[in-house]
């Protein structure tokens, strides 16, 4: 059995290359871009593209039939393997699609313009940080990525905090309280849950327009809604996890002589402290990210967060090269991704949270 | 959940199980704790809700304010100017192109990773970076400089003998590729569906093979009414947030070619701020509203014919 | 975790005990690297000179106008602010009012004697002057000479110079080099300018389009004329380039796209864009489209006073400085085009300051474009992005408008922006 699978992966193999390789000799050369779109030429190009395209169907449809014809009736130890391998060939080939995107990225900031888009490999041939000191580039004497990146954590991180708080507050009183209109209003708060911000930023910023808070230097329009715990997501979430926490602990805290807020400070908090990380990492996440809200509340460049500078260094240099571009890019993001790797099981447990009870 | 469920460990002696649930607390200090939440929503959700409404039947211009009482005017332009109707359209194709698509892949992965795979961790990891990463600004950069017609998908294509295809330019591979951003970013449904596997009992399956059901049968008929809720979740909050889409076709198509990824979220931000009609964008948004309404209350209705809660309280 | 909360408050208190609020007076404009600098250096002039702390803010162009819009509305603009001619028309309040300071209240302190009549008018609306001009523009062609003597061609004298360069291009250089490039605004303002040179009427008159819909539609097919005898690249090849606008384009920067219809004034962005070797030089205008002079020149922008300003007589010294002292006319050149002010002319003139590509363009607009302008012609329902423009032009090019169809769309769009102003 093991000699027939090295036969049918070495075939499918070679089937594969020769569909790969009969493409690449037909990448138009120089002599075929000067001599233009002459007839035999696009004719032979077309001609080619069929055949790969056949080839790589070819290929495929072996490939199924090899295995069905090779395994079917295999014992049930190969089969396994079978189906193992070609499980991680998927989860593989899913985790290429989703990662070489991103490091291609980091590669294009060490390559220089010319190379970025005419080589698919990872490793620059030439590297150059050209990329990392043009985007130190300077915008108007008071802005660059630093200072960019630094005006993103003065609202994101009161932000997160705020949020934290504030929502394990509002999850307290929905979540171990009863009180007149409390269902109501609970249904209310789940409401917001399904309510489109695109509805409210209009309103919203003609409303913080005349509170004065559009290009605030403490970025009031952007910090001050989460002082309310009006991220209903986060308050959905810690009431979820609340649920878990057995009311006995309360109650023996109280008899202990515990009042409200010394319950939950000192007898909740502890337990529900795993779903708070969460929730201040997720609100870390997304306000970093966020767009929409700099970009309606935040007008002057020296206060442009992070977000706003990527986008504003796409435009305010003359000319356009993607290294910088990309540099800009990565170094706006690299703080979100050393805080994914740092916590990432609070993030896996953190989107669980919220949906599946435990 | 587990680390809440270990906390009752932690102290067993507080753990004096009764029948039923403690009552919860009476009285107004409940009240004064979501105080700050009902004043928060008051002004920063239900004003502006209202307003939006009401700027909708005016001619409010963002520099000349509320001149007139313009009655449903808004509302008919929304369904009959054409850029409002294509905005309508290319909404719904783009969050019926991407939810089902999502979806369906993060269950399909989940499912895979669900297999005793080694290296759980690792895949689980790479696959959730993207939607980590993927509402950012920079990752919509990123997705032009892989779509622009010399860029690397292109080049990709071309190697592989292929015509290259104008990405950026062709009215349906435009939405496409704001779509595939989205999909790209499977990962927190995903991991959803994954937890919600593992919590499916090993000895249902077991029963279901020694009865001689297929691996597809046995997903048919047990896992998929089993992670139902989870589904319903995903499938709820997916939709909400693909309707309010912007950074990808913001920055990555500027909403064309032709308007052909114009979602109804551009319109909303371009009609207000760059033709400076608030009243009309109040009225598209509004309409907004009531889709995604609809569409919410649709899928809680038809929650009672598909989706299995094993306890009965429900989510709401 | 304790010690992160610590650490959290410590980085917030620390944040915010670096901001620090600046007196004085604020200044905003737009442009590129260049005019940052000039502009800048002749700010800290200003301040050696007077005392005077300016906080300046400044970007490119793209976004800026909404976030100028956004500033407006908000009440929230700049003491003095860089204005595109437009604005002066829809940055209005309800009652009419604008958000710009009436300059005349500030004559004692800006020489306006030194500006031409004509330019002033333009910037006055209700009897009120709104800002201060600095100079007036046109469009006009450039090319990229050293591309064009790749393909073994002068660069067009004529239309139909032109015209013949566009198979050759594909011929010689190869099918994605094109002679011209051309984004939806462009196209529409060579329009016009086709139109005009054509009839020599202008192009809207007392608030009327003064075309009928059959000239529109010869406009129009001259446009696609251009796309089909490969004169120009289609829009979707233009978009597929993935580029915000043509300066940023690669195929500009490395002269693949070997024309430009640009303002006199914007065009040396482009020519700071081009990769090294390249000569760029500026074109002539076609004689042979027809027996008009036509095209039209505008204020191409203007310094305004907003009436939020604090002090409006500080701001208006601070115009008075850039743009009529002999300090700041130095230091400012023809970073804004070649300065209207008389006495900044003449000083320029005589210290050969004027950037000499931007000054033989101007001349050359001035001297040929005899059209005049409706401010609605820029009005933001028509020159957006998903304007009326915008969506002739690419509906012209997609195939998704035949040529009577996009001018339809075009007669009836501008048709209904001038009813409602």
């Amino acid at each position: 059995m093991s000699i027939a699978m090295i036969v049918f992966l070495v075939l499918s193999i070679v089937l594969l290359s020769m569909g790969i390789y009969g493409g690449t000799v037909q990448i138009p050369d120089a002599a075929a871009v000067e001599a233009g779109a002459k007839m035999p030429g696009a004719f032979a190009q077309s001609v080619a593209q069929l055949r790969n395209f056949y080839l790589m169907l070819g290929a495929l449809v072996l490939f199924i039939v090899v295995y069905r014809f090779l395994f079917k009736r295999a014992n049930l130890k190969v089969q396994h393997l079978m189906s193992t391998t070609i499980r991680y060939v998927i989860l593989i080939g899913v985790g290429v699609f989703m990662v070489y995107p991103l490091l291609w990225m980091v590669s294009a900031t060490f390559k220089d313009n010319n190379e970025i888009f005419s080589t698919l490999s990872l490793i620059p041939s030439r590297p150059t940080l050209d990329g990392y000191r043009a985007a130190m580039n300077d915008y108007g004497g008071d802005i660059n990525i630093w200072r960019a990146m630094l005006n993103t954590y003065k609202y994101v991180l009161p932000r997160v905090l705020f949020t934290v708080i504030s929502s394990t507050i509002t999850a307290y009183g929905f979540g171990r309280f009863r009180f007149r209109g409390r269902n109501a209003l609970f249904a209310l708060l789940m409401a917001t849950l399904f309510l489109p911000q695109v509805v409210l930023n209009i309103p919203q910023f003609l409303m913080y327009r005349k509170f004065g808070w559009v290009d605030s230097p403490y970025y009031l329009a952007l910090i001050v809604p989460s002082l309310f715990a009006q991220e209903t997501y986060f308050v959905y979430m810690l009431i979820q996890f609340m649920r878990n926490i057995p009311r006995e602990l309360d109650e023996a805290a109280k008899i202990d002589g515990c009042n409200i807020m010394q319950t939950l400070v000192l007898v909740l908090v502890p337990m529900l402290w795993p779903a708070m990380v969460s929730a201040g990492l997720f609100q870390f996440m997304w306000s970093s990210n966020d767009f929409m809200g700099p970009l309606l509340y935040v007008n002057s460049p020296a206060r442009y967060p992070a977000t706003l500078f990527v986008r504003m260094s796409m435009d305010a240099d003359t000319g356009f090269s993607w290294n910088r571009v990309m540099a800009v890019s990565l170094i706006s993001i690299l703080p979100s991704l050393v805080v994914f790797f740092l916590a990432q099981s609070q993030f896996m447990d953190g989107v669980t949270a919220g949906a599946v009870k435990g | 959940m587990t680390k809440a469920g270990g906390a009752s460990a932690v102290r067993p002696d507080l753990r004096r199980r009764r029948k039923g649930l403690s009552k919860l607390e009476q009285g107004y200090m409940g009240f004064f704790l979501i105080l700050p939440w009902l004043i928060g929503f008051c002004v920063f959700k239900l004003y502006p809700f209202i307003s939006s409404l009401v700027y909708s039947f005016t001619d409010y211009d963002l520099f000349k304010g509320v001149q007139n009482f313009v009655g449903i005017q808004n509302y008919i332009d929304a369904f009959t100017k054409s850029k409002n109707v294509k905005a309508l359209q290319v909404t719904f194709a783009y969050a019926f192109m991407t939810v089902p698509l999502k979806l369906i892949f993060a269950l399909f992965i989940a499912y895979i990773l669900n297999f005793k795979i080694k290296g759980v961790g690792l895949f689980r990891t790479a696959y959730y970076v993207p939607s980590i990463l993927g509402g950012s600004v920079a990752i919509a950069v990123l997705w032009k400089a892989l779509f622009k017609s010399d860029g690397v998908v292109n080049t990709i294509l071309t190697m592989l003998g292929f015509e290259s295809i104008n990405f950026l330019a062709d009215k349906s591979w435009a939405l496409f590729i704001i779509c595939l951003l989205r999909v790209w970013q499977f990962g927190s449904a995903m991991v959803l569906f994954l937890a919600a596997l593992k919590g499916v009992p090993e000895d249902l399956y077991e029963a279901a093979s020694i009865d001689g059901a297929s691996k597809a049968r046995q997903f048919v008929s047990i896992t998929i009414p089993l992670i139902s809720p989870v589904i319903f979740y995903n499938l709820v909050t997916q939709l909400v947030q693909a309707f309010q889409e912007f950074n990808g076709p913001y920055i990555i198509t500027q909403g064309g070619p032709r308007n052909a990824t114009t979602l109804i979220s551009l319109i909303v931000y371009n009609t207000a701020f760059k033709d400076y009609k608030v009243g009309m964008s109040s009225a598209m948004a509004w309409v907004m509203f009531v889709i995604v309404m609809v569409l919410t209350l649709i899928s809680f209705a038809s929650q009672k014919k598909w989706v299995y809660y094993s306890d009965d309280d429900g989510r709401g | 975790m304790k010690k992160l909360v610590v650490c959290l408050l410590a980085v917030l208190l620390m944040a915010n005990a670096a901001l620090a609020m600046a007196d004085g007076l604020t200044f905003s404009w737009w442009g590129g690297d260049a005019r940052h600098e000039a502009t800048q250096a002749a700010v800290d002039a200003f301040k050696a000179a007077t005392g005077t702390e300016v906080t300046c803010t400044y970007s490119a162009w793209s976004g800026w106008e909404d976030k100028m819009s956004q500033y407006f509305a908000s009440d929230s603009a700049f003491d003095v602010n860089q204005v595109n001619w437009n604005w002066l028309f829809s940055f209005t309040n309800a009652d009419g009012s604008s958000k710009f300071y009436d300059i005349n209240e500030v004559a004692d302190v800006i020489d306006l004697s030194q500006f031409n009549e004509k330019a002033l008018a333009q910037c006055t609306v209700d009897g009120k002057l709104l800002a201060v001009p600095v100079s007036m523009t046109g469009r006009i062609f450039y090319w990229n000479k050293t591309t064009f003597e790749k393909a073994g061609l002068e660069t067009p004298k004529t239309l139909a110079d032109l015209m013949a360069a566009g198979p050759i291009f594909a011929e010689k250089l190869g099918d994605e080099c094109y002679p011209l490039a051309l984004g939806s605004y462009d196209k529409m303002i060579l329009m016009v300018h086709y139109l005009e040179c054509k009839y020599g009427k202008d192009w809207v008159v007392d608030g009327q389009l003064n075309y009928s819909l059959e000239e529109v539609e010869e406009g129009l097919a001259f446009i696609q004329s251009l796309e089909d005898a490969h004169v120009i690249p289609s829009a979707q090849t233009l978009t597929g380039d993935g580029a915000d606008s043509l300066d940023k384009n690669p195929k500009w920067m490395e002269g693949k796209y070997a024309g430009i219809w640009e303002w006199d004034s914007s065009a040396s962005k482009f020519e700071a864009a081009l990769n090294e070797g390249q000569e760029f030089i500026v074109g002539d205008y076609f004689t042979d489209i027809g027996e008009y002079q036509g095209g039209f020149t505008k204020v191409s922008m203007a310094l305004c006073i907003a009436n939020t300003a604090a002090d409006k007589k500080l701001a208006a010294s601070l115009i008075e400085f850039l743009l009529n002292s002999e300090e700041g006319a130095r230091l400012m050149n023809s970073q804004r085009g070649i300065p209207l002010s008389a006495k900044a002319n003449a000083l320029c003139q005589a210290e050969g300051l004027l950037n000499a590509r931007v000054a033989e363009a101007n001349a050359k607009v001035m001297a040929w474009c005899q059209n005049a302008l409706d401010p609605q012609f820029e009005a933001a329902a028509l020159k957006n992005s998903d304007g009326v423009y915008a969506d002739a032009m690419e509906g012209l090019s997609y195939g998704d408008y035949s040529i009577e169809e996009a001018a339809e769309v075009l007669v009836e769009g501008i048709t209904e922006v001038l009813e409602a102003a």
